[in-house]
Parts: structure tokens; C-alpha cells; sequence
């Protein structure tokens, strides 16, 4: 509750402290135990198809946008075991999240608990979705754009996939499509455009996660528990999670999209991350580009540019029809 | 020091009466001090028995600000659940959800709460801390944090 401790929840609830922590670990258990599975899954075919349309809304036509993923730090205090392993680039002892949310900022696979000092690209290579990934996006049909014409006037085209938005510390495959650090896009370029569109999207798992830790305050201080119990911070954590996806099915989004709603080129057409550049670092080993499948980014840049040359601009432009949107 | 037996006489008849006078005078002043403790306890006895009636017979008002400054006090729970503390904007700027929203969360937390207890059971966080604590010691390629699912091994299959 807001993140107050045993002693002051005791008080404002007028029950004993050992109630109380007797209370949140039997809580997180059971949450984890009967309502993850429920509430924390992938989506299957008929709800992933609906939410790429709502997707596509979001980013102007880019089609086969599953969802985001981005890491989030939950700030711990230090556990007494392997300590270094929890201090991120800052020093501080923290705990990274993994999320993958879809269209209306719920969870739809979480990997918590991994290191502070862990990168991105580094918790996501080693997470269980990094072995799903692939097969659970390939049952997804491709969508074939037009990307340019073979000289004769003959149009080009080429499929997109199924793909999951990520920032720019992912490395660019057909599954992930990373959005450009913003150091790296000139403004005005094709490529400012597509991020544009990009971040128009991948907004939404950073509200995802600022709507988690406004609701839940107890993960912006550091949580007390992890110093002795780390596994059961862990569950904290992910039991807090459920309880976000809990709130949204149970229709709780009034004033959610109000505060978050994005717009597109109010999103800003640079990605900015601050842990990117430790993570850049960090995942020296992590594949930039898979140029032998070609990657879904590049089809997207390919796209855009083809509706350049065409119609003569790339803003408010349906990216599937051309037409203005 | 060479004193006749009659002047020795007469000062320890003198001493043996000082002696009787000094404990003669300790006793009355013990009494005075103790009949002064009872008169004082049989008035506080008057008073909190006064006191006592008058609580009984008169109900005292507590004000919501005196709620506040009880310990254990379910005051604002209850404002909380329902509805008087807050207006909805307060509420959703205090807790970024509907009431509503609380209201479900709150009841499912309670229902979870109701019967944690006997579906979980006590011992299973002594279990993963223990399971845990194994598993740490290795600090290199994250042995430790590969290992944290096995933590997990009391939780459904798709959280392992």
C-alpha cells in the first residue's frame, strides 16, 4: 500500500504486523499461484490478430506489431549474497524486469528478477522468450507491402512478419524491429520518420511501466524484503505485475489513456533510453543485423522510402494504402 | 575517660533515650507519610470513580481528527472503501486506479488472503530461501540468477 511499511500498514489497517507480513507473502503466493497463469499469457491467434489492428491504428498502418518489450529496474535493498551482481551502471542495487506488453499495456510475458547489471539485449537473450519468440510469431500470417518496382514498372514486394517492437539496446532481427537511438537518426530523415512511427508504439510499454509503478509505489523505493528473501521480492514483484494485468481486465484504464495517450508526432521521433549506452556496451556479443534473412526494419525503411518517392511525403501517410490518414 | 560509674550510668540512660526519642519521631513521621498516601490514593480512587461515571453516563465524541492519531485505528480504511475520504479525482491521483478498480482489487486480495493460508501453506518460503541460498554461490555467467527459477518450483509450470 503505497509502499509504507509492515508497521505503518498495521496501523492504518488495525492489524498486527505480523498479520500483516503473514498477509503480503500468503497474498504473493496465491496470486502467482492461481491468477498468473490467468492473467499473464501470450496472446493466442484471434486476440494477437485483433491486437495488431489496434497496433496499426497506434503506429499509422505498420502491420504485424505483436508488442513491446523493454527492461525495467525495481530498486532493492542490497542482498547480502552476491551483491556486485545486483549494483547497475549507477551503483545501485537494483532488479530488472523484462516485460512484453501488448496493445492495452498488459503483460503478456514477464522474465523478472534478472541482475541490475545486466543489459537489455543480455536479460532478453538469456529469457525463456527469447527461445519462444520465433516459433510463436511465425504462425502469424506475413503482409506483403510494396517496396519499390524492378525497372519496368513491375512493383516489388516483400512480407513483413509478425514482429515485436523493442528499443534501440535489441538487436535488429525479423522478430525484433528496434527503434534508432536518437543520437544515431538525423532529424528529417527517413529514418526520423520511421522512428517516429516506431515510438509511437513503443511508447506504451513505458507507460506500461509508469502506470505500474505509479499504482504500486512500493516499487519506487527499495524493497526491504530483498535484502534476506531476494526469492521472495522476485515474487513480489511478479505478483504486483498480475495485479496491473488484474486492473485492466477488470476495465481500469479510466483516465490511463488520458494521461498516456500518444500521438503521433507528439511521441517524438527519437528514442531516447538512457540504459542504452551500458547495454550497447555490456552486449558486445549480441547480433547487430541478420543480413541473411534481412531484417523486418529495413522492409519497414524500404516501405517508407518507396512512399516517399511516390506520393512525396511520409507523414500522416497510411503506411499500407498511402493514403493520408 | 576515667568517669565514675554514676556519670557513666547517666549517659547511657542519655543515649539509650536519645536513641528511643530519634525512633519514636521516625515512626510518627512514617505514619504521617502513609496516612498522607492514603488520603491522596483514596482521593485519585474518588476521582477516577467520578471519572468512570461520567464516561459512562456521557458518550464522549471522537473526531475524525482524533481518529487519526489512534494507533490501529480503521478509520481511514474504511473512508477508503467507502468513499468518504476521498473524491474520485483525489482517489485516482492517490492511487492511479478507479475505485472501483480498488474495490475489485481489494476484494480479490481479500478472497486470496481468506484462503492463502491454507492453499499455500507456511513452509514454502523457508523452502525457496533455502533452495535459493544453494544456488547463489556461484557468482559467475549468473549461475545464481539462471538458477533463481528453481525457486519458482512451488509456483505453476508456466512461471518455472
Amino acid at each position: 500500500m503505497h509502499g509504507m511499511s509492515y508497521l505503518n500498514v498495521s496501523d492504518k489497517l488495525a492489524i498486527g504486523p505480523t498479520s500483516v507480513c503473514r498477509c503480503v507473502h500468503e497474498c504473493t503466493n496465491a496470486v502467482l499461484q492461481h491468477m498468473y497463469h490467468v492473467h499473464v499469457r501470450l496472446p493466442n491467434h484471434q486476440e494477437a490478430t485483433r491486437d495488431m489492428e489496434e497496433w496499426s491504428k497506434a503506429t499509422d498502418g505498420i502491420p504485424g506489431i505483436i508488442g513491446a518489450i523493454d527492461c525495467t529496474e525495481i530498486p532493492i535493498r542490497r542482498p547480502l549474497s552476491n551483491k556486485e551482481d545486483f549494483l547497475n551502471r549507477k551503483g545501485l542495487p537494483m532488479i530488472k524486469v523484462q516485460a512484453l506488453i501488448d496493445v492495452r499495456r498488459r503483460f503478456i510475458d514477464l522474465d523478472v528478477g534478472w541482475p541490475g547489471c545486466l543489459g537489455d539485449a543480455g536479460i532478453f537473450r538469456r529469457s525463456q522468450l527469447a527461445k519462444i519468440h520465433s516459433p510463436y510469431l511465425q504462425q502469424f500470417d506475413t503482409t506483403p507491402v510494396v517496396t519499390g518496382d524492378d525497372g519496368l514498372g513491375n512493383p516489388t514486394t516483400q512480407e513483413i512478419p509478425a514482429f515485436i517492437l523493442t528499443d534501440s539496446a535489441y538487436p535488429s532481427t525479423p522478430e525484433l524491429v528496434p527503434t534508432y537511438h536518437f543520437k544515431k537518426v538525423r532529424p528529417g530523415s527517413i529514418d526520423a520518420k520511421l522512428n517516429q512511427r516506431l515510438s509511437a508504439g513503443r511508447a506504451k510499454v513505458e507507460n506500461a511501466f509508469a502506470t505500474l509503478k505509479g499504482r504500486f509505489r512500493i516499487l519506487n523505493q527499495p524493497l526491504l524484503c530483498a535484502s534476506e528473501d531476494l526469492p521472495f521480492a522476485i515474487r513480489l514483484v511478479a505478483a504486483i505485475c498480475v495485479l496491473h494485468n488484474f486492473l485492466i481486465d477488470v476495465g481500469d484504464i479510466q483516465g490511463v489513456d488520458d494521461l498516456y495517450q500518444v500521438k503521433m508526432g507528439s511521441a517524438g521521433g527519437e528514442d531516447v533510453d538512457e540504459n542504452d549506452d551500458t547495454a550497447d556496451a555490456m552486449d558486445d556479443d549480441m547480433p547487430d543485423a541478420n543480413d541473411e534473412q534481412g531484417n523486418t526494419k529495413d522492409i519497414l525503411l524500404r516501405r517508407l522510402k518507396y512512399l516517399h518517392e511516390t506520393i512525396g511525403q511520409t507523414e500522416k501517410v497510411h503506411f499500407l494504402t498511402g493514403l493520408e490518414v | 575517660m576515667f568517669l565514675d560509674s554514676n556519670r557513666r550510668r547517666a549517659l547511657f540512660v542519655a543515649y539509650v533515650f536519645l536513641l528511643l526519642a530519634t525512633l519514636r519521631i521516625q515512626k510518627q513521621m512514617e505514619q504521617a507519610r502513609v496516612a498522607r498516601l492514603r488520603r491522596r490514593q483514596s482521593r485519585m480512587l474518588i476521582a477516577s470513580f467520578v471519572c468512570a461515571i461520567v464516561s459512562t453516563g456521557l458518550t464522549c465524541p471522537v473526531t475524525p481528527r482524533s481518529q487519526w492519531t489512534l494507533l490501529r485505528s480503521p478509520h481511514w480504511i474504511n473512508g477508503v472503501r467507502d468513499g468518504t475520504l476521498y473524491t474520485p479525482l483525489e482517489f485516482y491521483k492517490q492511487f492511479r486506479m478507479t475505485r472501483d478498480g480498488f474495490l475489485m482489487l481489494y476484494r480479490i486480495l481479500s478472497m486470496v488472503c481468506s484462503h492463502g493460508y491454507r492453499l499455500t501453506g507456511r513452509t514454502t518460503h523457508h523452502q525457496t530461501r533455502h533452495q535459493l541460498s544453494g544456488c547463489h554461490s556461484a557468482r559467475d555467467s549468473y549461475h545464481g540468477i539462471a538458477l533463481t527459477c528453481n525457486a519458482w518450483d512451488e509456483l505453476p509450470e508456466c512461471f518455472r
